[in-house]
């Protein structure tokens, strides 16, 4: 598990979700803000703009700012997920000022960037991309991190190169990067695939950002298990048996 | 014009680079390592809408060193791209094959659709609905529902014997002769004037109505109209109807109180205009039929609603109307004489008020 420790220079701040800090060092000042906490946010309409998208993204409306209010050096304010996972950092300057991630996969970033959604415009996608029908965006000139579940992986795509991922699976991308979702062909696939019936393609150029254990498929998993208190016959596979011994112990069933 | 673009290809990131292009009426002009390939002309390029949300240009050529591609994300930016570019450039529709969009529209529609439809008949055509749903209930099963029913409100009753339901049962049964459901009656202490009818046959009259009431005749007509809400079924159709309408509600609110609430409120179930008159109609019938002087309705409702204000709870469970007042005083005086020509119940119906009034 990581977290991510920032160092604030006096007068120098950083912005998290709300509920993401782990601690934070004498000096440092927490300031609820309401809205997306960007620069450019001036004025109340512009304040309720910012709160309204984070609204429609599901996100807290506020965002926690820190900055460090000490005179004599370096502060330190740490943030870490919310569920077993990796932190990457992305550096917005490095990659053309704009990355767009999966809602909750946003962890903190100094401020100056801004956090706006980006919204599906095509209906399929919208529809079937289920978790990414709306995704925040994160502009500006720094450092952003994001969390997500199992090991993070990361492609470079070449013009034209193709990715096809589980729509799940991706937690941000490039906005050079071409994104449609498709349906896995065959009818059969359609009427006994269940889980996994669309998957996104992805059309370099541009980097993305994967995920291999998105945490709603192992929540999924977790909760497919739990009731199973009577050992791990018949549970399929083997996270279904060693969830379905560990749901017999916290029963205290072992018969 | 120019224009900022992020381009990715030979000699640049794997995350592209920011950079500065020129564009004219014959291509594009930016700074390649092989120069050769930085100046395509329009009829080299392809063009896209692309990025996650279909915000981006994307300009698409082959070079000698390899495939190059610029992303451009300002939207007025592009639509001047698009512009110059018109007529000469290859333009890539980004859209999915067409087997995924069948299917992905059949879906959507499936899934917006459907529920919308039943929605949209379910409150377009509710009634024919509730008819066609209530016509497929056979007598049996609708007794035993009544039976259901009636066993869980009689806790909530004082049921009395006596002269009076002696009298009440007497008279329903003349009422129902050729009845396919079987009929029970019930009087209730109870000092609201008021009777109610369930589902399967079962009627229950309050004392305080027979207070009220001051011939066996006018008992007589408003047996005859409960009655008739049975066998017109209106009482099935407001259970379904009640029902129906709570079932939708907590579809959609995910909620199962309105169904779980309905127990409770069976004997508050309202009647439509359309149901009363029915009932007032067919139950002017079955008196004629019994031979029982059918003016007593008449009497009675009218009594009724003069005194709404002292005894609203008949009226709360049967809507009374101007309507529906001038057509059963209408049907009554358009009866013919005959009808009228019939013996009086021979009640001691003074005894049987004096009887209840002891009893409380
Ligand atoms: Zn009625």
């Amino acid at each position: 598990m990581q977290f991510v420790e920032v160092e604030l220079d006096p007068g120098e701040a950083a912005m998290g979700e709300a509920g993401s800090m782990f601690y934070m060092e004498a000096d440092i000042e927490m300031e609820t803000i309401f809205g997306d906490g960007s620069a450019q946010q001036t004025g109340l309409m512009g304040k309720l703009l910012g709160a309204g998208k984070r609204l429609l993204t599901g996100e807290s409306l506020f965002t926690t700012v820190y900055t460090s209010k000490a005179s004599d050096g370096k502060r330190k304010v740490a943030f870490a997920a919310p569920y077993p996972g990796k932190i990457i950092p992305i550096d917005l300057s490095q990659i053309g000022g704009t990355f767009i991630c999966q809602k909750d996969a946003f962890l903190c970033a100094a401020k100056g960037v801004s956090l706006g959604i980006a919204f599906q415009r095509k209906l399929g996608v919208g529809f079937f991309g289920g978790e990414g029908f709306i995704m925040q965006k994160l502009e500006g000139d720094g450092m952003a991190f994001l969390h997500a579940g199992g090991t993070m992986h990361r492609r470079d795509l070449k013009p034209r190169e193709v990715l096809r991922v589980d729509t799940g699976c991706l937690v941000g991308l490039q906005p050079s990067v071409e994104y449609d979702i498709k349906m896995v062909p065959g009818i059969k696939t359609a009427l006994f695939g269940g889980e996994g019936l669309f998957f996104a393609t992805l059309r370099g150029p541009g980097f993305v950002m994967l995920q291999s254990l998105p945490f709603a498929r192992l929540a999924s998993r977790i909760f497919a298990a739990a009731p199973m208190s009577k050992g791990g016959g018949g549970s399929g596979g083997e996270q279904g048996s060693i969830l379905g011994g560990l749901g017999s112990i916290i029963g205290g069933d072992r018969d | 014009m120019r224009f900022n673009a992020q381009i990715y290809g030979p000699g640049f990131p794997s995350v592209g680079a920011a950079i500065d292009v020129e564009a004219t009426e014959t291509g594009i002009r930016v700074q390649t390592n092989e120069v050769d390939d930085g100046t395509p002309r329009w009829g080299k390029i392809t063009l896209a809408k692309s990025g996650w949300d279909g915000s981006q240009l994307r300009l698409e050529w082959t070079g000698s060193a390899g495939v190059y591609s610029l992303a451009s994300g300002d939207a007025l930016n592009n639509a001047a791209i698009v512009k110059l570019a018109a007529g000469k450039s290859t333009v890539r529709p980004s859209r999915p094959d067409r087997a995924t969009r069948a299917w992905a529209h059949a879906l959507i529609w499936f899934f917006i659709g459907v529920p919308v439809l039943l929605v949209g008949a379910i409150v377009w055509q509710h009634d024919r609905i509730i008819a066609w749903g209530v016509g497929l209930i056979t007598v049996e099963h609708e007794a035993k529902l009544g039976e259901f029913l009636f066993t869980q409100q009689k806790t909530g009753l004082k049921l009395i014997e006596g002269d009076a339901l002696a009298m009440v049962r007497d008279i329903g049964g003349k009422l129902t002769k050729d009845s396919r459901h079987k009929f029970q009656f019930f009087v209730a202490e109870d000092k609201t004037v008021n009777a109610f009818a369930m589902p399967g046959g079962y009627v229950v009259v309050h004392t305080g109505l027979l207070e009220l009431a001051e011939t066996p005749e006018e008992v007589a007509g408003v047996l005859a109209h409960e009655v008739q809400h049975i066998e017109q079924r209106h009482s099935l159709r407001s259970i379904a109807q009640s029902l129906s309408l709570s079932a939708v509600v907590s579809v959609f609110l995910g909620d199962m109180r309105g169904l779980a609430s309905l127990g409770g409120d069976l004997l508050q179930l309202k009647f439509s205009r359309d149901h009363e008159i029915e009932a007032d109609r067919e139950g002017l019938k079955a008196l004629v039929a019994a031979k029982i002087n059918p003016v007593g309705m008449r009497d009675f409702f009218a009594k009724m609603a003069a005194q709404s204000q002292l005894n609203p709870g008949f009226l709360v469970t049967h809507p009374p109307s101007e309507e529906r007042m001038n057509d059963i005083d209408r049907l009554s005086k358009a009866l013919p004489a005959t009808a009228r020509q019939v013996t009086p119940l021979a009640y001691d119906y003074a005894a049987i008020k004096a009887a209840i009034s002891r009893q409380r």
